[in-house]
């Protein structure tokens, strides 16, 4: 036996179930769950736009491409990554002033129209369990 | 040469412990109800204990032929790629803390569970080339270190109470 393994060995024998340094590795550990939260639950790039009407989907369009269409009476623009609706002719307008929208799983809902837009990406969570 | 047998001794009894500890965990039901894939790693109480009663070498090959071992048992030789990355990031880490006699069982325990949680879901973002298994991670490291700080509970009151004090002269 070396005599590091005694020392460890002797430290331990006399140590607490809590040492005073303990407070050090438990801000440590928090800050590090909070740095992965964060990363991992930052919003996901999206690669697709899938147009729903009447809850049927009806169109879907890569996100990478610049283009516009018509959805009934609605014009929705694809732009630079971005989607977001024009023209429509529903009373409210919400849809055309909501946000341009760009990340995976954000929206846009028109309520009279019954146009969903939304944006898929790779964040769907495959089964990896085991 | 006498301190050399009774070493490899009590490292096949540890290995052994380590085994069947591992094994009869594999067979019960999930801990934590909400995360089914979360498991204790009471294992690790013996792989910690041999850190501070031997050293690295000891412990990395306690580690070693228990991985395999482990996943030979239970049939799931896949097991083995993620079960080695989080035991050794985890067994280096525990060994660097326990080096600087610094902090209790229970803290560096705590450091091993979410380290291994973290090799693992490394390797199986690199396996199946997927980032979206890192969403996996902060629930995974949450428990981690809980059950890390319960196995270093244990580890602590086994090296307080069952080894006795001239164990390694």
């Amino acid at each position: 036996m070396n005599t590091d393994n005694m020392k460890t060995f002797d430290y331990y024998k006399k140590s607490k179930l809590l040492e005073r340094w303990d407070i050090i590795v438990a801000v440590i550990l928090v800050l590090a769950l909070a740095a992965v939260l964060l990363i991992t639950f930052l919003p996901a790039e999206g690669s697709e736009v899938e147009i729903y009407k009447n809850g049927q989907l009806i169109a879907v369009y890569p996100l990478n491409e610049n283009r516009a269409f018509n959805v009934g009476a609605m014009r929705i623009e694809i732009f630079d990554g971005k989607v977001s609706v024009v023209e429509s002719d529903c009373p409210d307008q919400l849809c055309v002033h909501a946000h341009s929208i760009f990340t995976a799983g954000s929206v846009i809902i028109c309520v009279p129209n019954k146009v969903v837009v939304k944006i898929t990406g790779k964040t769907e969570v495959e089964g990896i369990t085991q | 040469m006498k301190k050399n047998t009774k070493k490899i001794a009590v490292l096949g009894i540890l290995t052994a412990l380590a085994l069947i500890i591992g094994f009869v965990e594999n067979m019960l039901p999930p801990v934590f109800a909400m995360v089914p894939y979360a498991r204790l790693g009471l294992s690790n109480i013996i792989i910690l204990l041999v850190l501070v009663i031997y050293d690295i070498q000891e412990g990395l090959i306690v580690l070693a032929i228990k991985i395999v071992l482990l996943a030979v048992l239970s049939g799931n030789p896949s097991m083995i790629i993620y079960s080695f990355a989080g035991g050794m990031l985890s067994i280096l880490t525990m060994w660097l803390l326990t080096f600087m006699h610094k902090n209790s069982l229970a803290a560096i325990s705590a450091v091993g569970g979410a380290m291994h949680n973290i090799g693992q879901v490394a390797v199986a973002a690199l396996v199946t080339k997927t980032a979206a298994v890192f969403i996996f991670l902060p629930h995974l490291m949450l428990f981690g270190s809980l059950a890390g700080i319960l196995t270093g509970v244990v580890c602590h009151i086994v090296v307080k109470r069952v080894i006795k004090p001239d164990f390694l002269k």
